[in-house]
């Protein structure tokens, strides 16, 4: 079976197409960029052969699919011989609120409710809509299927999700944590029991989603029990950009102080603060900020002593909560290659179990891989995560239900 | 040596005045409705006996010389003239980032006390008014000040920036600041001398938990963390604030609501917490006998409530990577067993086990109350932060001498 995975951002498309029956092997992906702007583009990458990248005007998502669809038959790559071969469509879904807590076949009820909850991801929401739609009049009777971020997320207990606000504003504007990387989360913590060889459904993990966007999850018995990022995805770890967890009473300060509106406020929150913020504008890249601190620079010291210091806290929370802790794993862009971020937020952590091997460590990129010495109570992983790869194999177990 | 201590509020004036010999409180008392119709001096007398005087107060200044009447009048005084009080010593909310310890009161610290309002607008101007007054009323009287916001001033930079742009911490001290600085100090401290252990040596996690709540965590006998922020509304949840929240969940119910940022602040200031989760009370106790009585959301609302300070415990045992002794004071950790019962439940893992017979007998006592294997001591300590001013005054007006 050939499954095509389409993750459909406010301006961009990332595609992946999976061929299930050989082992599933990724076929082609690519990439849609600029939709809407000017500089629109569509690259696409398949084993073996030169990429394909052309600039062209792109006004839509449904433009930007009908071109992914032309380059999965041009002849210079032709992962497939014709769009017929295509037997489904697995999109991932941001925010499926408090109704998803499982991938679905789309239908029209399922389409209602994601256009319901766009309140909740007013960037998110409409673009997969779009995707969904353009979808369904290019290729007209196939199968979709939607995996949302926030739906692994779904078993969290009440005192875990709830904020500690009037109750009624739960009720009436479902103000609470959902959490995000649901997939992601999901799939590493499956993927280390396997490569460890355990059973999920006895073992507590924590499993830490370290990119541009960062956040931690609580898994207990294989269901997410808490995760760090909120209402918003702007909770919790500091992140590339995003400030993470901040005193509320800032809001009113900083307003007051910097004589700015609410939307500037936020856009400062979200897109000048995190570790760009943090290290005076350095950088927002873990890669030159590790290499800065190696270097002693003294900006990048604080903003990476501060990530860590939010990843241990959570850490440690958690383990609380969990009563235990077998098992932690890093995934994500920087989880996945950033050995020295890894150190300072895994070193001095034995009270909890945790004994890194720096040596084994260091230096170590793009693989999965165990990092603790021999002698760590609890175990710690590097697992690749592969959020598409879970979209295809959704797709591909609820088409044979 | 006898010692005033005052806590001068926006319109309220608390004192005790201590024979420091004995370290006895020879009187203490309230004036209350400063400024205000209705305006009274409660006193509480050595021998048990209250008065209250009813009268026009209708600043600080009349308030305090009605004080330092009442101390001194022949039928309820305890003194005989005003040359017997050898030092004021006085509670002062903010004290930025200019004080880390208590100090003696000049005109230079008082020039310095004034560059902190913005930071607290509310609490420290009437501070600052109760200085004034006794400059004006017995000046030849040496004063101290004794901050809030001291002790934690040994947080490393890691601890107390948020991930915001660090120009906004230049620029403004926006950064985490932290309250409740002389009972966590006090009570360590004293837990320490009850054990006869080395303050210096321990790692330490200390719960206020009262109408505000904030954990510190203490390392070597420093703060190295806590929960309250850059305002006090950060942490744990609360009477009436709401604690940790989302900033996005912040700003969605701005728009929502279409309210303004002062009615936000109002509404996660004192309409949230457990009062806002429950619409009941924003006292423990009647939450607890809702809860008693089957009420679910006073039920969800205690879940809430020990889950974050479960949270907070967890990650300041992976911050200081340890824990020797956990400390419960404040009104609600000094007096609700089930609170302590329910935080220290299933931390075994992490080495907290509670002696269940101990918490229950020695609610309220200075006491030990985990079991004797427990790696972690697990201690009620009865705060008093009053008494800890009178100390510091008493060791600081003794130095200068």
């Amino acid at each position: 079976m050939i499954i095509l995975v389409l993750n459909c951002g406010s301006s961009s498309i990332k595609y992946q197409l999976f061929n299930i029956d050989n082992n599933h092997q990724v076929l082609a992906k690519g990439q849609v960029d600029r939709i809407g702007i000017n500089g629109s583009n569509i690259e696409q990458k398949v084993n073996g052969k030169e990429p394909i990248f052309i600039e062209t005007k792109i006004d839509d998502h449904e433009q930007g699919i009908d071109l992914i669809l032309k380059l999965l038959v041009d002849e210079r790559h032709r992962p497939v011989l014709s769009i017929n071969e295509i037997d489904a469509v697995g999109h991932r879904l941001v925010h499926g609120g408090e109704d998803f807590s499982e991938s679905v076949i789309i239908n029209q009820a399922v389409k209602d409710k994601i256009k319901e909850l766009i309140d909740l991801a007013p960037l998110h929401n409409p673009a997969n809509l779009m995707g969904i739609e353009a979808m369904e009049r290019l290729l007209p009777g196939k199968p979709q299927v939607g995996v949302f971020d926030t739906a692994f997320h779904q078993t969290m207990p009440p005192k875990a999700f709830l904020y500690g606000i009037p109750y009624s504003f739960y009720k009436k504007h479902h103000i609470r944590r959902y959490g995000f990387h649901g997939t992601s989360h999901k799939f590493v913590a499956h993927k280390a029991c396997e490569i460890l060889g355990w059973d999920i459904t006895k073992k507590k993990i924590i499993t830490c989603h370290l990119g541009n966007g960062a956040s931690i999850t609580a898994v207990d018995g294989g269901k997410s029990i808490e995760t760090s990022m909120g209402f918003t995805p702007n909770y919790g770890l500091v992140m590339g950009t995003r400030s993470g967890v901040v005193d509320p009473g800032i809001i009113e300060y900083m307003m007051k102080k910097e004589k700015l509106p609410l939307s500037d406020i936020v856009g400062l929150l979200n897109k000048k603060s995190g570790m760009f913020g943090l290290s005076d504008g350095l950088s927002s890249d873990m890669r030159d900020l590790a290499d800065a601190m190696i270097a002693g620079n003294d900006d990048a010291a604080r903003a990476l002593n501060t990530y860590a210091h939010r990843v241990k806290h959570y850490i440690g929370a958690y383990a609380a909560e969990l009563n235990g802790l077998d098992l932690v794993v890093m995934t994500g862009g920087i989880g996945e290659n950033n050995w020295k971020v890894r150190e300072l937020c895994l070193s001095n952590l034995e009270f909890l179990g945790i004994t890194l091997d720096v040596e084994k460590n260091k230096g170590l990129y793009g693989t999965d891989a165990s990092i603790c010495s021999d002698c760590s109570r609890t175990q710690v992983m590097i697992v690749q995560t592969n959020e598409e790869l879970v979209i295809a194999s959704d797709t591909i177990k609820l088409l044979k239900r | 040596m006898k010692i005033l201590v005052l806590n001068c509020g926006s319109s309220s004036i608390k004192f005790q005045f201590f024979n420091m010999e004995n370290q006895t409180v020879l009187a203490k008392g309230l004036v209350e409705k400063v400024g205000l119709n209705g305006s009274q001096l409660k006193l509480n007398k050595q021998n048990g006996e209250q008065v209250i005087f009813q009268g026009e107060i209708v600043d600080h200044k009349s308030g305090i010389e009605y004080v330092l009447g009442v101390l001194t009048s022949q039928k309820h005084g305890c003194i005989a003239s005003l040359n017997d009080i050898s030092a004021v010593g006085h509670r002062v909310v903010h004290g930025g980032e200019l004080f880390s310890s208590s100090v003696l009161i000049t005109q230079e610290v008082v020039n310095q006390m004034e560059k902190c309002i913005d930071l607290a607008p509310l609490h420290n101007p009437p501070n600052l008014k109760g200085i004034e007054a006794i400059t004006e009323l017995i000046p030849e009287v040496p004063q101290v000040g004794v901050f809030d916001t001291a002790f934690h001033q040994s947080m490393p930079d890691y601890a107390y920036m948020y991930g915001i742009p660090y120009a906004l911490y230049k620029k403004y001290g926006i950064r985490r600041y932290g309250f409740h600085g002389t009972s966590h100090r006090y009570v360590s401290q004293r837990a320490c001398e009850m054990l006869n252990i080395d303050f210096e040596k321990q790692k330490i996690i200390t719960c206020h938990l009262g109408n505000g709540s904030s954990i510190a965590a203490i390392q070597n006998g420093k703060s190295v963390d806590t929960s309250m922020g850059f305002t006090p509304i950060e942490g744990l949840l609360m009477g009436t604030r709401a604690g940790d929240l989302d900033i996005g969940a912040v700003l969605y119910i701005m728009e929502k609501e279409n309210i303004g940022v002062e009615s936000a602040s109002a509404l996660f200031n004192k309409h949230s917490g457990l009062l806002g989760i429950t619409n009941i009370s924003s006292d423990l106790r009647d939450v607890l006998n809702a809860a008693q009585n089957g009420n679910q959301q006073a039920v969800l609302s205690l879940k809430m409530f020990n889950y974050r300070i479960r949270k907070y415990i967890g990650s300041y045992a992976a911050a200081m990577n340890g824990c020797d002794l956990l400390i419960f004071t404040g009104g609600i950790g000094e007096n609700s067993k089930s609170t302590r019962a329910e935080v220290c439940k299933d931390l075994k893992w992490l080495g907290f086990e509670i002696d269940e017979e101990k918490n229950s007998s020695l609610n309220g006592t200075e006491s030990v109350i985990s079991l004797a294997n427990s790696k972690v001591k697990v201690l009620i300590v009865p705060t008093d932060e009053e008494l800890m001013i009178a100390r510091d005054t008493q060791k600081i007006t003794q130095e200068k001498r």
